[in-house]
């Protein structure tokens, strides 16, 4: 398909969202904000799990930097937004290097317990750093206006705040369609497919693995700077292990060989948490449930099994 | 003794009981990897049940030590079907089974969580004496917990190493293809030794009861600690799992005179992360 | 890098191996083998299974280390080379077990040697697109081997012998000057088997062939030297009828099928 064509659908599909944010009740404008930082960072997953084979259970220690990148510059170093985002996306790039240099080169089965561990770590580091973690109990920050061309806009207006996740999360989706269409991109795909040819044709998988293992990570630390600022707060436990989890269970769930698969995972368990925990609070039980069910009937996702109906040609 | 050395002592030897603990967990996660070569994310969960049942029964029976009976008999048989239910239609695809797992612990933790409630319990050792040696004093229900724990590490020792089930299950461990064309069920010892991981997970979780915070969480750091134990220890090899269970666990805890429990334990699971780097068949190994 | 060149009569050989020994373990699979490859020939590799021609492939791509003994590429030593920097010297293998990307399509499949050939394989924004001269390139390849009507069919749903086919095309897309072919007709009917014969028959003098072969059809028909291997030696070395009237092959054949 011409990108042309499948231009317009999504401009649409774009204003729409972009509508629904003016419009929306705030309940569920709130609710969209968060599926969209988690689209930011399920995206990230279904790249690294999907395409490079990398099944991490580590990714939290890239939300947590990213959190952490952007909080720490404004409230020590008063650094403005989009410094403090830089800094925050830069961070998670550097940390994304030096823990993929490293993770990457050990084998699938290994590599799950690698990350877990250095997670592990993270996460009790930053939970025993009080004074600069704010340990648990978080440290609280005014988010600095956002300077735009000749405006300066402020989260703390829900629609800007909303917008620019809803930016975020469209620029994600873009950049990460276009490399993926891109020789590099489709040298991820054969990796998913058949790595251990790759390197008999002259391919440093090594390397594209890595590529990929920091692409990832530093969608995962631009959506921790989202959700933080969202929150407007940083805390040790965004190095929680349940952040390394979710990811997986969205990309599982929806279907990691496709782009949209895991924001349909997002989707999924946002709304199910939103809805279903508001009458019960053990919600967890059911989507526990949920999960062996949907993985049992359509193990490749919903979106991989919907994939599958309509054969794709994937060239 | 110097002040210093009986610290040392005493440290060592709350490691080693701890040790003693965490192998009983380690085995048989390494006996279910061993078999089904998955990652069981909600075996941690099987020994915090043990513990909330601990907790549970002492309330109701008023006495410690039949549940140390009973809760591994539950969980174990509990874990029955959840082997059918939850890990064959995954079998051969370990990353379903690993998500499955996930979905399995966040299920079991919710129950427990509402069960019991969120704020953690402490149980009653159900022991009051002090042993003391060379200068230092440990308490009495520690030294028999562990005793325990290692009286049953050996059980299950005789168990594999000297029973029929044990020859059975060994084979489906090293040769599966062979087991199954010898006419061993494979699919029967692959259920038995699950439930049989279980069960001593449990049998775990009770003995520790007494000595820790019984929490609903409380799995999850267990889970991954035992699992590098098992991967250093060195994967399907028992006394490796063993001998690594009591070290990291001695070291973990004699590290505390230096560093606080947290540091500790990050510093251990952080050199565990570059034994799997340099060595990943596991540092007791060949 | 070249080192000491080899001493021989004739041609320069573009791939030699002296001496070669590979362990696993306890287990010696290669044990001292030496053999040379001239320019444009096809050399079949035979033995009994278990003689180590798939380990020979291994050592040679780089698959695995040797324990002793040296792989030369004309003249330049590539022992112990990891099997990317082999490949970039132009030497492409294929396997014994079909090892193709089953889904992405056909054309794809063979894209990706090509890809690896540019200057920027990595490119994360280029759009490789249905057009350019890469995209001409593949096609015409694979109108080559017969697959033209294919190209955008996912390489998994091919028929087996269709994916032996694919299987070469992707070491092909390399442009390699020496191809090593792991039982290209396994598992094919003699018809299908026919056509990867003249296939790979083509392909000299142009490119430099070595085939590791069970049917004795097909070796007598493809080959221009044979190579014996038998328990990780050389057992015999020679033009092909020579070598199936060898009895000394042929006692080690018996009881194997092919004979």
């Amino acid at each position: 398909m011409r990108p042309g064509r499948r231009a317009v659908p999504r401009l649409a599909l774009l204003g729409l969202l972009a509508l629904a944010g003016a419009a929306a009740p705030a309940g569920l404008r709130s609710l969209l904000m968060v599926m969209m930082i988690y689209a930011v960072f399920a995206m990230a997953y279904g790249l690294l799990l999907g395409h490079a084979n990398q099944p991490s259970l580590g990714q939290s220690i890239f939300f947590g930097v990213g959190a952490y990148g952007f909080v720490l510059p404004v409230l020590r170093l008063d650094a403005g937004f989009w410094g403090a985002l830089g800094v925050a996306v830069v961070a998670g790039a550097v940390t994304a290097l030096a823990v993929g240099a490293l993770a990457v080169r050990v084998s699938e089965a290994y590599h799950v317990i690698f990350t877990a561990l250095l997670a592990s770590v993270a996460h009790l580091l930053a939970k025993n750093a009080t004074p600069l973690t704010g340990g648990t109990g978080g440290l609280p920050v005014e988010v600095p206006p956002l300077p735009l061309g000749p405006w300066r806009l402020s989260v703390y207006d829900p629609l800007t705040n909303y917008l620019l996740c809803l930016a975020a999360a469209a620029a994600a989706y873009l950049g990460l369609r276009r490399v993926l269409a891109a020789p590099l991109g489709r040298v991820w795909v054969a990796i998913r497919e058949n790595e251990h040819r790759l390197a008999f044709l002259g391919y440093r998988v090594y390397g594209y693995k890595l590529a990929a293992f920091v692409t990832a990570g530093t969608l995962t630390a631009l959506s921790g700077a989202l959700y933080a600022i969202r929150l407007r707060y940083a805390s040790a436990e965004f190095f929680g292990f349940e952040w390394s989890v979710l990811p997986f269970v969205w990309g599982v769930l929806g279907g990691l060989r496709t782009l949209p698969g895991p924001v349909l995972g997002v989707v999924l368990f946002t709304v199910f948490q939103y809805y279903v925990s508001a009458w019960w609070t053990h919600y967890l039980i059911l989507f526990g449930v949920l999960i062996v069910v949907i993985l049992r009937w359509l193990p490749a996702g919903i979106v991989g099994y919907l994939a599958g109906q309509w054969r794709p040609t994937r060239a | 003794m110097s002040e210093l050395g009986s610290t040392l002592l005493f440290l060592a030897a709350d490691g080693l009981i701890w040790g003693s603990l965490i192998a009983l967990i380690a085995l048989g996660l390494s006996l279910i990897y061993g078999i089904m070569g998955i990652i069981n994310m909600a075996h941690g969960d099987f020994f915090m049940m043990g513990a909330a049942l601990a907790v549970a029964l002492s309330g109701w029976l008023g006495a410690f030590w039949p549940a140390l009976l009973i809760a591994p008999l539950l969980v174990g048989a509990l874990a029955l079907p959840l082997e059918r239910w939850v890990l064959r239609p995954f079998e051969g695809r370990p990353l379903l089974t690993l998500v499955g797992t996930i979905g399995l612990s966040f299920v079991i933790q919710q129950v427990a969580l509402m069960v019991f409630g969120g704020t953690p319990r402490r149980l009653e050792a159900p022991l009051a004496f002090v042993v003391s040696f060379a200068g230092v004093a440990l308490p009495g229900y520690r030294v028999v917990a562990a005793a325990i724990g290692l009286a049953l590490v050996a059980a299950l020792w005789v168990l594999v190493y000297r029973t029929e089930l044990g020859v059975r299950i060994r084979a489906t461990m090293e040769h599966p293809e062979i087991a199954d064309a010898v006419g061993i069920d494979t699919s029967r010892v692959r259920v038995l030794t699950f439930g049989l991981g279980a069960a001593l997970a449990a049998a775990a979780g009770v003995l520790a009861a007494p000595i820790t915070q019984v929490f609903y969480l409380m799995g999850n750091d267990v889970l991954l600690f035992s699992y590098i134990v098992v991967i250093v220890g060195g994967l399907g090899s028992l006394e490796g799992a063993l001998a690594a269970a009591l070290i990291l666990s001695g070291v973990e805890a004699v590290l505390t005179v230096v560093v606080s429990p947290v540091e500790a334990r990050a510093l251990m699971l952080l050199v565990m992360a570059l034994v799997l780097l340099v060595r990943p068949r596991g540092l007791l190994v060949g | 890098m070249a080192t000491d060149t080899s001493v021989r009569a004739g041609p320069e050989p573009v791939l030699a191996v002296e001496d070669l020994a590979v362990r696993f373990g306890g287990v010696t699979a290669l044990d001292g083998v030496t053999l040379a490859v001239g320019p444009g020939e096809i050399r079949a590799i035979i033995g009994p299974n278990g003689a180590g021609k798939t380990t020979l492939f291994n050592a040679v791509t780089g698959a695995v280390r040797p324990a002793r003994g040296r792989v030369r590429l004309r003249g330049r030593d590539i022992t112990g080379a990891p099997p990317f920097r082999i490949a970039r010297l132009g030497l492409a293998r294929t396997f014994q077990l079909t090892s193709i990307f089953p889904e992405l399509t056909v054309a794809a499949n063979a894209w990706l040697g090509m890809n690896a050939r540019t200057d920027r394989p990595w490119h994360p924004f280029a759009r490789p697109g249905r057009d350019g001269a890469a995209a001409a390139r593949t096609r015409e390849l694979l109108a080559g081997l017969g697959l033209a009507d294919r190209l955008e069919e996912p390489a998994g749903d091919l028929s087996h012998a269709d994916q032996r086919v694919v299987e070469i095309a992707i070491a092909l897309s390399l442009d390699p000057d020496v191809l090593l072919l792991d039982e290209p007709t396994q598992g094919v009917s003699p018809h299908e088997a026919g056509r990867l014969v003249t296939l790979v028959a083509g392909l000299a003098p142009a490119k430099t062939v070595l085939v590791i072969e069970h049917n004795v059809e097909v070796v007598l028909r493809l080959a221009t030297t044979v190579t014996v291997l038998d328990r990780g030696r050389v057992l015999a070395e020679g033009a092909p009828a020579a070598i199936m009237a060898d009895r000394r092959v042929r006692e080690v054949y018996l009881g194997t099928t092919g004979v």
